[in-house]
């Protein structure tokens, strides 16, 4: 090669300099953006050391490293200079001759080093007027990027902008070609159907470069497809932001009144179609369509007089009851079914027993025998909701019957022990006589009466298919794994009950409850996570109640594994937990309160049953192994592996992760099954097998609660082997024993001691108590400062109307 | 209807107190000079009756009789003298399993054994269901219903010889000698046409029972002496010897009031479940014994497992076919406190079986406090461990500070005359408490779980390691923390040589034996340990 010379060696090698003088013609050497420029195929531009490519005018073609400067100077204008600083015709005696060329010139000047990336590489002067063309790596990167966009791999060729962007910033042509990948990347989107992807991409460059051509449009047809998506999906909400932010990119678009109009006629349907509706199902058309688009004031104001005469209360809960019928399987259950059914009794009071509560089915109860035999006076008045007939004796006969079956839903294990027989004396009265005298016979009628004319399953069959009928205010509904209606019952009036429907809502996350709170999505909120409780008593339009009972939270244990009845184990699971941090960092995130602490046994602090000289469990990570260690060995064991079954509620899930690590760090492999509320806690209760589950509960009577508390399917039937999920034998032993006593100091004695040796026998691994509270909008009224029950005193709620605007 | 027939163990007798019933029992003449009855034959009166179901012509049952009598000629020979009635006889309208003693003894006058047979159809499949149950004259005990399939008809006499073997209990005088009793067995002299045949094997099973007799020696009053059985372990011709094993401690005692025949009745087990009901408390207190876990170990054999836990009601039942041989079941307050022990035979009746026990609660609270106390040391002595381990790696250090800081933090724990002291505030409280009520409280199990938690104590909490450090920190001190070379520091020798309770053993040197593994924690002595149970 001739136009090569090579070039100074490195110092430290000595040096031996060869000029070239290169005459150069060609191309300009000024870099421009590259364009279909094809790349040797053993290079990775990212990881191989960058390169330039020059092309020399012989047409030889070298992979130089990069050259310097970059870009190097225009040819034509050292051509230039060069022609200008010397002729190369003189005049000698009136003759233009040639002049010998100069050997004075420095065979560096306008010229350039070049380094070879051969196996040996060797430095090289060239003239810059000897190189035809220059492939700067910046741009060959740029030109890769374009390649790998229009191919579809919108990661590489940024990855490639993003090296050109560090290697030089201002390159020429970075900042074009790496809008023009936005735009590719952006269209790739919307043709993949990731529209929100495409919209913001496309707005992204419209907000560097807003005079990218072809922008416009594009954007315009991406947020009209948006829209149109959103209107499809029902994400109304979302559909008129992206409208209006259509509106202020584009207020001349024709798009933006086809898209309005599309909001309007559909919002406008739905009114027409609640005209044919009545009551709360007029409403909540009337809602539908004002979700749609709430600034139609004519379809508002139908919607509040709608809504006046049957009013609509919408609730946020943990979870919603799983299956229609007179059964109490979950909390939720608990939560609704005295709105649906009547119990025998209201509660054990002396009231109750004269029939002086209105709640309830029993005119009087009377027992004798010492309280073997019990006689049921039902009320008159009192009828099923479907008109069909009175609440009678065969109601209360079947409710107590049918407990004491296994095969049946509503199976009580400790009732069948203590049934003997059901008798009805007439139509108003049944005869109850039961084995033996228990501590209280009216805590055992508390439950609720579903018809005799019904199914097992509690459903009544109608021409429409079967239905659960009660004789509460409310009826029951559609239910869904995620939502459950309550409709005011036929037989009650607005004078009753002026709430007409409740509807409550189950939010599965992302979707956040208390979110829906603020927005006004909800009217009441069942369950306040107690570390945004502060933040939520700050909104003005918010108020906050709170349960009376605290809230018990522990780990079940599942005493049917053999592993978990190593003490042991479950010494070392205890230990494990750090209770006071948890609480502290991950629950409330603040200081602990009176009422919020950890816990020592399955009962409250400040209650009865809370034996007082029970030292705390405490955390010790190092026994926690100890123990763990001491397991193994006793049960011959490698390796121990257990499951931990929570429910989908906030508390349970800030914490699991962190008791999941604890007992990691113990030496246990312990595996996370979030599940929803209503589901695991019914499944537990009927007796199913676990390892360790989350539970909680409040303990309104702890002689009555202990037995389940302390195990899930204490009151299973016996097949299910609900009482072997006791770890400990003494505790159970301890919890039959209870079921026997008759009188109430011996009973309270029992459970002091249970709640004592729980400490030491850990049948239960106790976590903490929490005070709960509950929240309801302004628009509310009616719920107290405090509260047994969600819904207590929900017959004097009042709700005012109202809907979500758009925020200006 | 099947009669329900309760058998009540009698609490803490020392010896039976006999009243003789004013009800008399049909008169049944006592059995010939025993001199002979070894080689008295059985006599057996036979019924066959045939389910309509089971699809089998009266030619048929003929056959199958015929065949089986053949069969019992063939195998047993003298000692069974079978006489098949014609007729259907109690079985008549009925299943063996409606059979009363009452219905079935007019039935059975001259004979000794009364046999009530019925083919049935198969459950499934083809083939028939043979059932029977015997009645015994002497003892009048009408025996468990036994069940035999019968897969191929033609093979049908087998199966049915098959049943008669099952159903058929040898019939013995007893005689009482030192080391438990000997048996003359019913028709054991007369040779058996086949060794399947013998009349009494080593391991056969028998109930004694007493009959009480009228001075015409007719028999006035039959009772069993409840728990007990013989197990035969050797025979001599037609005298078997036996071990007693019972529940009672004196089953067989001399003084017993009255005239008297001592027999036995043979028992094999039959596929029923075993069931019971275990009740605490006296007439209006009576509870059932909820919540105890029952566990059971062969005879002779230590180690018992556990059958279950009894339920609300006090109930438990061994399922069909637990065992083929006598097992030893205990009943455990809490797991651990042995409240009853006491043989039985599985399937030796379908009847449920009451049996009164005395809860100890206060032994059983002792016990787990005394549980939970061993826990604490076992925490405190890893506690102390961590604390020593730190306190020689800072010592050898020389980090004098962290040393007093550790020591300091020593001394916060428990010490150990504070578990000293609860541990004899327990135990006196426990003696006053027996003293008072008359229960007992400082049983056996209560004493060891005592001697455990004690020894743990001693062993383990002594005081060694923490004055050795204080000693070596003070020598520090006094130096002016001119530290003592790093040689002189040395880890104190532990104060026994058994390992950490809580870590498992360290790797020794091989010249050092092996120490013998400490348990974590005491464990009370395993059920079905051997030793005697004081009822």
């Amino acid at each position: 090669m001739p136009f090569l010379r090579p070039g100074p060696r490195p110092l430290s090698a000595g040096l031996v300099a060869l000029a070239l003088v290169l005459s150069a013609l060609g191309a300009g050497l000024t870099a421009q953006p590259t364009q279909d420029v094809s790349l040797p195929t053993d290079r990775d531009l990212l990881r191989d050391p960058p390169f330039d490519r020059l092309t020399l005018i012989d047409g030889t073609v070298l992979i130089v490293d990069p050259v310097s400067p970059r870009p190097l100077p225009d040819k034509e204008e050292i051509r230039k200079a060069e022609s200008e600083e010397q002729p190369r015709y003189e005049r000698v005696g009136g003759l233009l001759v040639s002049k010998a060329p100069e050997l004075k010139r420095d065979p560096s000047e306008n010229a350039i080093v070049i380094r070879t990336q051969d196996e040996e590489p060797r430095d090289y002067y060239v003239k810059i007027l000897s190189i035809r063309e220059v492939d700067y790596f910046e741009d060959l990167l740029l030109a890769e990027a374009v390649r790998r966009a229009r191919s579809g791999d919108f990661g590489r060729a940024f990855e490639l902008v993003l090296a050109v962007q560090t290697r030089a910033p201002d390159w020429p042509g970075l900042r074009e070609t790496s809008d023009r990948i936005t735009l590719l990347e952006g269209e790739d989107a919307l043709t993949r159907g990731r529209v929100d992807d495409g919209l913001r991409l496309l707005g992204e460059l419209y907000r560097r470069s807003p005079d990218f051509p072809g922008l416009k449009p594009r954007l315009a047809e991406a947020y009209a497809d948006r829209i149109g998506l959103a209107l499809e999906q029902g994400a109304f909400a979302l559909g008129r932001r992206v409208l209006s932010d259509l509106k202020a990119l584009a207020p001349e678009s024709p798009i933006i009144s086809q898209m309005e109009r599309r909001f309007v006629d559909r919002a406008r349907r739905l009114a027409e179609q609640a005209d044919r509706l009545d009551g709360p199902d007029r409403v909540e058309r009337l809602a539908e369509a004002l979700r749609i688009w709430p600034s139609d004031d004519e379809i508002a104001q139908r919607y509040r007089a709608a809504f006046s005469e049957a009013p609509v209360l919408d609730v946020a809960v943990l979870d919603v009851p799983r299956r229609p019928g007179p059964f109490v399987e979950c909390p939720a259950d608990d939560r609704v079914i005295q709105l649906l059914y009547l119990p025998i009794l209201a509660d054990t009071s002396e009231e109750a027993k004269r029939g002086g509560r209105d709640r309830q089915i029993a005119a009087e109860l009377t027992s004798g025998d010492i309280g073997r035999r019990l006689v049921i006076e039902v009320k008159q008045g009192l009828s099923w909701n479907d008109g069909s007939r009175p609440v009678a004796s065969a109601d209360v006969a079947r409710a107590l019957s049918d407990r004491a079956l296994p095969s049946t839903i509503g199976y009580d294990a400790r009732w069948a022990s203590l049934l003997s027989r059901v008798t009805l004396l007439d139509e108003r009265s049944v005869e109850v006589v039961l084995n033996r005298a228990p501590l209280d016979p009216a805590a055992w009628l508390l439950i609720p009466v579903g018809p005799a004319h019904g199914g097992r399953d509690g459903l009544v069959w109608t021409p429409d298919g079967p239905r659960p009928i009660g004789s509460g205010p409310y009826t029951l509904g559609p239910l869904s794994p995620t939502t459950a209606r309550l409709d005011r019952a036929d037989g009650s009036t607005a004078a009753t009950v002026p709430i007409a429907r409740i509807q409550e809502r189950r939010y599965v996350s992302p979707a956040d409850p208390v979110s829906a709170l603020r927005r006004g999505d909800v009217t009441l909120l069942e369950s306040v996570p107690l570390d945004q409780l502060d933040t939520l008593s700050e909104e003005p339009a918010i108020r906050i109640g709170r349960y009376r009972a605290p809230r018990m939270h522990w780990l079940a244990i599942d005493g049917r594994n053999p592993l978990l009845r190593n003490r042991s184990l479950r010494r070392g699971l205890s230990f494990a937990i750090d209770r006071e941090k948890l609480l502290e960092e991950r629950v409330l995130r603040r200081p602990l309160e009176a009422a919020t602490v950890p816990s020592d046994g399955p009962f409250p602090v400040g209650s009865f049953a809370d034996a007082p000289d029970v030292s705390p469990l405490a955390h010790d990570p190092l026994l926690a192994k100890m123990m763990v260690r001491a397991a193994k060995q006793e049960l011959g064991e490698d390796s121990i592996a257990l499951t931990l079954a929570y429910p989908a509620i906030p508390t349970a899930r800030a914490v699991i992760p962190r008791l999941v690590e604890a007992f990691e760090d113990a030496g246990l492999e312990v595996t996370p099954i979030e599940r929803p509320p209503s589901d695991l806690e019914s499944e537990l209760r009927r007796g199913a097998r676990f390892d360790l589950a989350y539970r909680t509960a409040r303990i309104d009577d702890p002689v009555r609660n202990a037995g389940p508390v302390l195990c899930p399917g204490y009151t299973a039937p016996p097949q299910a082997d609900g009482l072997g999920a006791l770890a400990s034998p003494r505790i159970l032993q301890l919890l039959l024993r209870l079921e026997q006593v008759q009188d109430l100091p011996t009973a309270r004695e029992l459970v002091i001691t249970i709640d004592r040796e729980t400490r030491d026998e850990l049948p239960i691994i106790p976590l903490w108590q929490l005070q709960e509270h509950f929240a309801w909008r302004t628009r509310l009224t009616g719920p107290a400062e405090e509260a047994d029950t969600l819904y207590e005193g929900i017959e004097s709620w009042t709700i005012e109307p109202w809907f979500a605007p758009d925020a200006p | 209807m099947m009669m329900r027939t309760r058998h009540r163990l009698t609490i803490a007798a020392l010896t039976l107190v006999l009243i003789l019933s004013s009800r008399t029992v049909p008169a049944q003449d006592a059995k010939a000079s025993t001199s002979s009855m070894e080689e008295t034959p059985y006599a057996i009166r036979a019924w066959l009756a045939v389910d309509p179901q089971a699809r089998v012509g009266a030619p048929t049952a003929r056959a199958l009789a015929e065949d089986w009598l053949v069969l019992v000629r063939r195998f047993v020979g003298e000692p069974w003298q079978i006489e098949l009635a014609d007729d259907e006889g109690a079985l008549r309208g009925r299943s063996p399993s409606e059979l009363t003693a009452e219905i079935v003894a007019p039935g059975l006058q001259g004979a000794d054994k009364g046999w009530f047979l019925r083919v049935e159809p198969a459950d499934s499949g083809g083939g028939y269901l043979l059932v029977g149950r015997e009645f015994d004259a002497t003892t009048r005990q009408l025996g468990p219903l036994y069940r035999q399939p019968a897969p191929y008809p033609r093979d049908a006499a087998r199966s049915l010889f098959e049943l008669s073997r099952r159903i058929f209990a040898p019939v013995a005088e007893i005689e009482r000698t030192d080391g438990g009793a000997e048996l003359l067995v019913q028709g054991a002299s007369l040779p058996a046409a086949d060794p399947i045949g013998r009349v009494v094997e080593p391991d056969s099973i028998f109930r004694p029972y007493y009959l009480f007799l009228r001075p015409d020696k007719t028999v006035q009053e039959i009772r069993s002496i409840p728990f007990t059985y013989l197990r035969v372990v050797e025979i001599d011709g037609a005298r078997a010897r036996c071990e007693l094993v019972s529940g009672l401690r004196q089953p067989l005692p001399r003084q017993v009031a009255g005239r008297y025949r001592l027999v036995a009745l043979g028992l094999k087990p039959a596929d029923v479940p075993t069931r019971f009901r275990f009740v605490a408390g006296d007439g209006d207190q009576e509870h059932p014994a909820a919540g105890y876990v029952l566990t059971a170990r062969g005879v002779g054999n230590p180690v018992a497992s556990e059958v279950g836990t009894t339920d609300r009601e006090g109930r438990i039942a061994l399922p069909p076919h637990y065992s083929d041989s006598l097992v030893i079941l205990r009943l455990l307050a809490g797991g651990v406190e042995p409240l009853r022990e006491f043989p039985v035979l599985p399937g030796e009746t379908p009847e449920e079986r009451e049996v009164p026990v005395e809860p100890r609660p206060e032994a059983v609270a002792l016990e787990f406090r005394l549980k939970a106390l061993q826990d604490e040391i076992v925490d405190l002595v890893a506690r102390r461990g961590v604390l020593e381990a730190k306190l020689e790696a800072r010592a050898n250090g020389q980090a004098w500070d962290e040393v007093k800081q550790l020591l300091d933090e020593y001394q916060q724990l428990p010490p150990r005359r504070d578990f000293e002291e609860r541990l004899d505030r327990l135990e006196d409280d426990a003696q006053r408490t027996q003293a008072e009520l008359g229960v007992p409280i400082l049983t056996r199990t209560a004493q060891a779980e005592l001697a455990e938690t004690r020894a743990l104590v001693e062993r383990y909490l002594s005081d060694e390691a923490y004055t050795t450090f204080l000693n070596i920190y003070r020598e520090s001190q006094d130096r002016g923390s001119a530290a003592p070379t790093p040689s002189a520091v040395v880890a104190p020798a532990p104060p026994s040589a058994a390992p950490n309770p809580i870590a498992p053993a360290q790797a020794r040197p091989d010249s050092e034996e092996p120490p013998q593994p400490a348990p974590l924690r005491p464990r009370p002595k395993p059920a079905g340990s051997g030793d005697p149970v004081p009822f």
